[in-house]
């Protein structure tokens, strides 16, 4: 007897709407196949940067002022300079994001009661707010918050970070919500009924059950804001972004590739690193 | 103090030595007490060096700036000349004639390159996750194994160069821009795709392509045939998330000059009229959040389905 299946329908018709809206997409973009390839100057170009790829800088491609610092050094400052920013973002996105989190949660809410009444209206309008906050927070990009403080404030590195910390935090209350809802609820019912107060039993009884998902996240989102701490670089901020967007109008292509070396190097650290917390974690 | 006491109470001694032998016996690695004291010392060094003047934000002439972009620069002019009761009313038709003219066409734009760049990382993670699983249909022998782990590293160095630098880097070289933004983000995701698909197929459930295998499919047509079908629903629904990440990376993209939200942004700030920035900022907060909404609307279609 065949397996009961769901309406392969439903699938069906997802497969073809995306497909649908793909063509949609390309045509309303003017895509064809020729656009993929560089054409005349982008031909030359692309040929250098290719050729560059297989032999990046060991020093400085042209004279550079003296009193510059040599180029290993300018390229593990520019990468420690990466994290430092990626790290304060952190620093601030994680402690919010939890605090977020825990308020837009549903088993939050129904600590007190344990689903034996629903949440209070006031309550209710309570935990919508924070959803619509994190919203809100997640719904710009990093980068048009910091346009958004360059514009406001001019440039101060603090609001750089500031402003990979608001969506960061947004991003994760949201999964983190999503997994403390996840959580057996049997620890924190037994507490409760033991007569331990609701903030007890959600630092005892839910969180470190959704603490190993959480920090296997928050580790993955640290790589992330060292990527967006390198972008910030072409804003102006002395992330490795900077060096790859000053060595590429200079035409030194070379150079380019050695940053961007250093930078896939350190995602490569910090992605195994992350692999070695999780397995520990799990 | 009350409740102390009754917790005292409620724990005999014999019980709180052995609650005392369980917790010096958990498990503690020095990995991850390492792994904490280090990003905690950077936290610290970043906050108390020289990198971050937090004296400087919290400066008179940053406030002051902050004064002036909100009562003067994020104000239309139109609005501004505008007697004090029509101000809402010059308002709504100022946005209506920018949203006309440009940010329409321009979130069009954007909501089409996330999801070309969306369908095309799908598709080119789907195509590497036979190579990334570490099983697959029975198959777990050792040149399988380092197959699995040289095309993972494939997959982190995909996914190492932040999209926004790949766009930059690809735009000077192609001839089109939008392939430009596209293939970055593509590329990009398709390293995140490859990688999750590829732990979706060691986990799915491998029965029929087992099935297949033995009554005598090659492996790769038992993976094509048998266990991409049954593992579709996971494949749509990490899709459907990578789709959220691509708008929202979308509507930065355009900032090195293709012409769709970003692009408008970066015209604003460089002619100083922030009233069509924040505007622009508006709009791109609008079709992020349309497209979170629109994607939770097919999870749920796609898991209810399955």
């Amino acid at each position: 007897m065949p397996a009961p299946r769901g309406p392969l329908g439903m699938r069906a018709l997802t497969l073809v709407i995306i497909a649908l809206a793909g063509l949609v997409a390309a045509r309303y973009l003017g895509l064809d196949l020729a656009g993929v390839l560089p054409r005349d100057a982008g031909k030359a170009m692309a040929a250098d940067l290719l050729g560059a790829a297989l032999h990046p800088a060991l020093d400085y491609e042209t004279e550079v002022p003296p009193g510059t610092p040599a180029f290993g050094l300018k390229i593990l400052a520019a990468l420690w300079q990466t994290l430092l920013f990626a790290a304060a973002a952190m620093s601030i996105a994680l402690p919010l994001g939890l605090a977020l989190g825990i308020l837009a949660s549903d088993r939050f809410w129904t600590l007190r009661t344990q689903g034996t009444r629903p949440p209070s209206a006031l309550q209710r309008t309570l935990q919508i707010a924070v959803r619509t906050l994190i919203a809100l927070m997640r719904s710009l990009h990093e980068l048009l918050w910091a346009v958004l403080f360059l514009a406001a404030l001019g440039l101060n590195s603090a609001a750089a970070v500031i402003s990979i910390a608001i969506p960061f935090a947004g991003t994760l209350a949201k999964v983190g919500s999503e997994m403390i809802d996840e959580t057996t609820t049997q620890p924190p019912r037994a507490l409760v009924g033991a007569g331990a107060r609701p903030f007890t039993a959600l630092f005892v009884g839910v969180l470190p059950a959704a603490a190993p998902d959480l920090l296997s996240y928050a580790f993955y989102r640290f790589e992330c804001a060292i990527r967006s701490a390198a972008v910030l670089g072409f804003f102006g901020y002395p992330t490795i972004g900077l060096y790859v967007a000053q060595s590429f109008e200079n035409y030194q292509l070379r150079e380019v590739w050695t940053y961007l070396y250093a930078l896939i190097a350190l995602v490569v650290v910090v992605e195994a690193w992350s692999r070695g917390v999780r397995r520990r974690l799990s | 103090m009350e409740p102390r006491r009754a917790q005292e109470a409620l724990v005999t001694p014999k019980q709180a030595s052995t609650i005392e032998q369980l917790r010096a016996s958990r498990e503690r690695s020095p990995f991850l007490v390492v792994t904490a004291v280090l990003l905690f010392l950077v936290a610290a060094v970043a906050w108390m060096g020289p990198t971050f003047d937090l004296g400087d934000f919290a400066s008179s002439r940053r406030a002051d700036n902050l004064v002036r972009f909100l009562t003067v620069d994020a104000v239309p002019p139109v609005v501004r000349d505008a007697p004090s009761g029509e101000k809402l009313g010059a308002a709504f038709s100022w946005a209506a004639e920018r949203l006309r003219s440009r940010y329409l066409a321009a979130a069009a734009a954007t909501l089409a390159v996330a999801v070309v760049a969306a369908i095309l990382a799908a598709l080119f993670g789907a195509a590497l996750a036979p190579f990334t699983a570490r099983s697959i249909v029975g198959e777990a022998s050792l040149p399988r194994r380092i197959v699995s782990r040289l095309s993972r590293f494939v997959c982190v160095l995909l996914r190492a160069i932040p999209e926004y630098m790949l766009a930059f880097l690809l735009g000077a070289l192609l001839p089109s821009a939008a392939w430009a933004c596209v293939l970055a983000l593509a590329i990009h995701n398709g390293g995140i795709l490859g990688r999750l698909y590829g732990e979706t197929l060691e986990n799915s459930d491998q029965r029929a392509a087992h099935a297949w295998f033995h009554s005598g499919a090659p492996r790769s047509t038992a993976t094509v045939g048998a266990l991409f079908p049954a593992v579709l629903p996971r494949f749509l629904t990490y899709f459907f998330y990578r789709l959220e990440t691509c708008v929202r990376e979308s509507t930065v993209l355009g900032m090195l000059g293709f012409v769709s939200l970003g692009h408008w942004i970066v015209q604003a700030r460089a002619a100083g009229h922030y009233d069509d920035m924040l505007l622009a900022f508006a709009m791109g907060a609008f079709i992020v959040l349309t497209a979170d909404l629109a994607s939770w609307f097919a999870r749920r279609a796609v898991r209810d389905a399955s």
